[in-house]
C-alpha cells in the first residue's frame, strides 16, 4: 500500500484562527451547559481570549510564514489587519452586553458568532489563495447574516438581516464567478501564481476574460465594502442591525475587505494597475461624494453614521486607487482609526438610544452636554476625528490617504477627497449643535454607563488621540505591512 | 400542430443523430480528422465543448426523452378523463383539502440540521476510500472534523432542536 506522502504543515499562520474558533466552540458548549438566562460573562470569557490571541498574534510580527502549499501566510499585512479585527470585535463585545440586555435579546451565541466572523476575516487578510479568501468570506458573511438579524423581536432587526443575507449571496455570486474567470484564464489560483503568469502574458489588458474576472471581483469587493454604486443595502442594513453589530459591521468586516481586495489586487495585478487604479478612482469618487451627501440629509443617527461610513470607505479608496506603499500604508491607517473612532461615536448611541432602538435622531442629542459633560465631550472628539479635524487619528489617517494619492499623481483625486470631508463637517457638527446649542427635552432619561462600555469608551477615545497625536508610532507598523511585494 | 408520424421520426432522428456523435466524438478523439469532417458539425461546437460533449448530450437526450414522452402520450395516448383520473395523485390516498396549507417552521429546522449532517456523511466517504492511504494523517484530520460538527450537534441537541414540541 502506497501511502500518501503530505508536505509539512506549519499551523503558524492560522494559529489564531485555531485559537479563536475553539474559544468560539467551548463558549457554545457553555451556553447550553450553564443554567440560567443572564449570558454577560459570556461577553467576558471572550473578551479576555480576544486581547490574549491578539497578543499572541502581535507576537508573531516580523515573522513570515507561507503555510499550507501558500494557501496562508502570516506576514505584517495580515498581522496588521488581523489585530483591526481583533480591535473592533474585542470593542463590539464590550458595547454588546449592555445593549442586548436593554433590547431583551441577551442570547449566549452572540459571542460565539462575533468570534466566528473574526476568524473568517483573518482568514481573509492571511489568504494567499483565491479559495481561502472566499472560504474566509464566507465564514465571515454567514456569521454576520445571523448577527444583523440577532434581535429577532425586532422587525427593523430582521429585515436588515435578510436584507445583508441576499445582497450579500448576490455580491459573492459576483465574486465567486470573478475568481472562477481569473483561474480560468491564468491556470491558478494562488495569488502569487497569478501575478507570475500576467508576467509570462504578452498583452494581459486585452485578455478579456481576465478583465473580466478582475470587473467582477472588484465587483464583489466594493459591496463588501460599500462601496457606491453598490452601497445600496447598508443603510437599511446598519440601521435595522443591533447597533453593537453595526459598529462592529463598520469596522471590522468593512476592513476585511479592504485587506482582501489590496492583496489581491496589488500582488496579483500589477500588470493591471493602471486599469484596476482607475477604476478605483472613479468608485472613490462616486462613494465619498454619495455618502457625504446623503449623509447630510439623515436625521437617524444610525443611518447618518452608516452613510458616513461609506464616505469613509470612500476616503479609504483614494488610498487604494494610489495603489502605492503611502496609499497602502494610509489604508492599513485609516481602518485601525476607523475601528476606535466609528466604533466609540456608535458607543455614545448605545447609550443614547432607548429599549426598542427608540431616541436615535440626530434631535434626541439636544442639550446632552449640559446633562452628561463628559460623555458628550468624548462624542465631540469621535465626531472630530470622523470630520477629519487635527489633532485626532481621523485627520492623520486621511493626511495619508490623500498624499498618497499626490505622490501617484492624483492631485484631483486629493481635491475632491478635501472638499468632500469639509462637506461631512457639516452633519457631524449639526450633532455638536444639539449637544451643546439646544436645551433638553424635558424627560431626559440619564443614560446609565456600565463598566465594560465604560471601558469601550476610554479605549476608543484614547486611541482615537493617540493615533492623531503620535502616529508615527503606529504609522511605523503600517508603512512596514504595506510593503506587499 | 405537427404531423405525428413526422414528429416521431424527427424526435428518432435527434435520438440517433446525438448517439452517434457521442461515439464518433469517443472513439475519434485521437485521430487526425475531426469528427465535423464526418457530420458536418459546425467546428466552434467541438472546440467548445472537447470533452463535455458527451455529458452535454447526455442531458440533452435525457431532458428530450422526458420531455418528448409526455408530448407524445397527450398527442397521441386516448383521451377519457372522469372526475378520479383527474384528482391530484397523492400516493393512492384520496385528496384532503388544499395543498397549500401554512406547515410548522420546524420541518425547516429538521432539514437544515439534516443537510449540516447529511454533507458531514459526504465528506466520509471518499475517506473511507482512501482510508488506508491516508494513514493517521487522515485519521487525526477526519478526527478534528468531527469533532467540530459534534460539538454543534450537542449545542443543537442541548438548544432542544431535535425535539419536536
Amino acid at each position: 500500500m502506497d501511502m500518501i506522502t503530505f508536505p509539512t504543515i506549519d499551523m503558524t499562520p492560522i494559529l489564531p484562527e485555531i485559537y479563536l474558533s475553539l474559544l468560539a466552540m467551548a463558549l457554545l458548549l457553555i451556553n447550553v451547559f450553564m443554567p440560567g438566562r443572564q449570558k454577560g460573562y459570556l461577553g467576558y470569557i471572550s473578551f479576555v481570549g480576544v486581547v490574549a490571541i491578539a497578543v499572541m498574534t502581535a507576537s508573531g510580527w516580523g515573522i513570515e510564514v507561507s503555510s499550507f502549499s501558500g494557501s496562508v501566510i502570516q506576514d505584517k499585512f495580515a498581522i496588521f489587519f488581523k489585530i483591526i479585527f481583533l480591535l473592533s470585535a474585542g470593542l463590539s463585545i464590550l458595547l454588546s452586553d449592555q445593549y442586548m440586555e436593554r433590547e431583551g435579546c441577551n442570547h449566549g451565541e452572540l459571542y460565539p458568532l462575533i468570534l466566528f466572523t473574526v476568524v473568517g476575516m483573518m482568514l481573509m487578510a492571511c489568504g494567499t489563495d483565491l479559495m481561502t479568501i472566499f472560504l474566509g468570506l464566507e465564514v465571515m458573511s454567514v456569521s454576520l447574516y445571523i448577527l444583523a438579524g440577532f434581535n429577532r423581536a425586532n422587525i427593523k432587526s430582521n429585515e436588515s438581516g435578510l436584507k445583508y443575507f441576499l445582497l450579500g449571496a448576490f455580491s459573492t455570486g459576483f465574486l465567486l464567478y470573478g475568481m472562477a474567470l481569473t483561474y480560468g484564464a491564468t491556470g491558478t489560483t494562488r495569488i502569487f501564481g497569478i501575478s507570475g503568469q500576467l508576467s509570462q502574458m504578452a498583452a494581459p489588458a486585452a485578455n478579456i476574460m481576465l478583465l473580466a474576472g478582475m470587473l467582477l471581483m472588484i465587483t464583489g469587493f466594493a459591496f463588501k465594502i460599500a462601496a457606491a454604486p453598490f452601497h445600496m443595502w447598508t443603510p437599511d442594513v446598519y440601521e435595522g442591525a443591533p447597533t453593537p453589530m453595526t459598529a462592529f459591521m463598520s469596522a471590522g468586516p468593512k476592513a476585511a475587505g479592504f485587506a482582501a481586495a489590496i492583496r489581491i489586487l496589488v500582488i496579483s495585478f500589477p500588470a493591471l494597475q493602471p486599469d484596476w487604479s482607475q477604476l478605483f478612482w472613479i468608485l472613490a469618487v462616486l462613494t465619498m461624494t454619495i455618502g457625504n451627501i446623503t449623509a447630510l440629509r439623515q436625521d437617524n443617527i444610525k443611518r447618518m453614521l452608516a452613510y458616513s461610513s461609506i464616505a469613509h470607505a470612500g476616503y479609504a479608496l483614494v488610498g487604494f486607487a494610489a495603489g502605492n506603499e503611502t496609499g497602502v500604508a494610509g489604508v492599513l491607517f485609516y481602518m485601525l482609526s476607523y475601528a476606535f473612532m466609528n466604533i466609540g461615536a456608535f458607543a455614545i448611541v448605545i447609550l443614547i438610544a432607548k429599549k426598542g432602538e427608540t431616541n436615535g435622531t440626530v434631535q434626541d442629542f439636544a442639550g446632552f452636554a449640559f446633562k452628561r459633560p463628559l460623555l458628550a465631550a468624548v462624542m465631540s472628539l469621535f465626531l472630530f476625528s470622523l470630520a477629519g479635524m487635527p489633532p485626532t487619528a481621523g485627520f492623520i489617517g486621511k493626511f495619508y490617504l490623500f498624499s498618497g494619492a499626490v505622490q501617484q499623481g492624483y492631485v484631483w483625486l486629493a481635491i475632491i477627497g478635501v472638499i468632500n470631508s469639509a462637506v461631512s463637517v457639516y452633519y457631524y457638527l449639526r450633532v455638536m449643535v444639539f449637544m451643546y446649542m439646544k436645551n433638553p427635552s424635558e424627560e431626559f432619561e440619564w443614560a446609565t454607563v456600565t463598566a465594560p462600555v465604560a471601558l469601550a469608551l476610554i479605549i476608543s477615545a484614547a486611541g482615537s488621540i493617540i493615533l492623531g497625536v503620535v502616529p508615527s508610532y503606529v504609522m511605523q507598523f503600517a508603512q512596514q505591512a504595506a510593503k506587499l511585494i | 400542430m405537427l404531423d405525428k408520424k413526422n414528429l416521431i421520426k424527427y424526435v428518432f432522428d435527434v435520438y440517433v443523430y446525438s448517439i452517434l456523435v457521442f461515439f464518433i466524438n469517443r472513439t475519434s478523439r485521437h485521430t487526425e480528422y475531426p469528427v465535423e469532417t464526418i457530420l458536418a458539425i459546425p467546428p466552434w461546437r467541438l472546440q467548445m465543448l472537447g470533452t463535455y460533449l458527451p455529458i452535454l448530450l447526455l442531458v440533452i437526450v435525457a431532458v428530450l426523452f422526458g420531455f418528448v414522452t409526455l408530448l407524445l402520450s397527450s398527442l397521441i395516448g386516448p383521451k377519457k378523463s372522469s372526475r378520479i383520473k383527474l384528482a391530484p395523485y397523492e400516493c393512492g390516498c384520496e385528496p384532503v383539502g388544499t395543498a397549500r396549507e401554512r406547515f410548522s417552521i420546524k420541518f425547516y429546522l429538521i432539514a437544515m440540521l439534516f443537510i449540516l449532517f447529511d454533507i458531514e456523511a459526504v465528506f466520509l466517504y471518499p475517506w473511507a476510500i482512501l482510508y488506508k492511504k491516508l494513514g493517521v494523517f487522515g485519521l487525526v484530520e477526519m478526527g478534528v472534523f468531527i469533532l467540530i460538527l459534534f460539538v454543534g450537534y450537542i449545542y443543537v441537541w442541548k438548544k432542544g432542536a431535535l425535539e419536536w414540541d
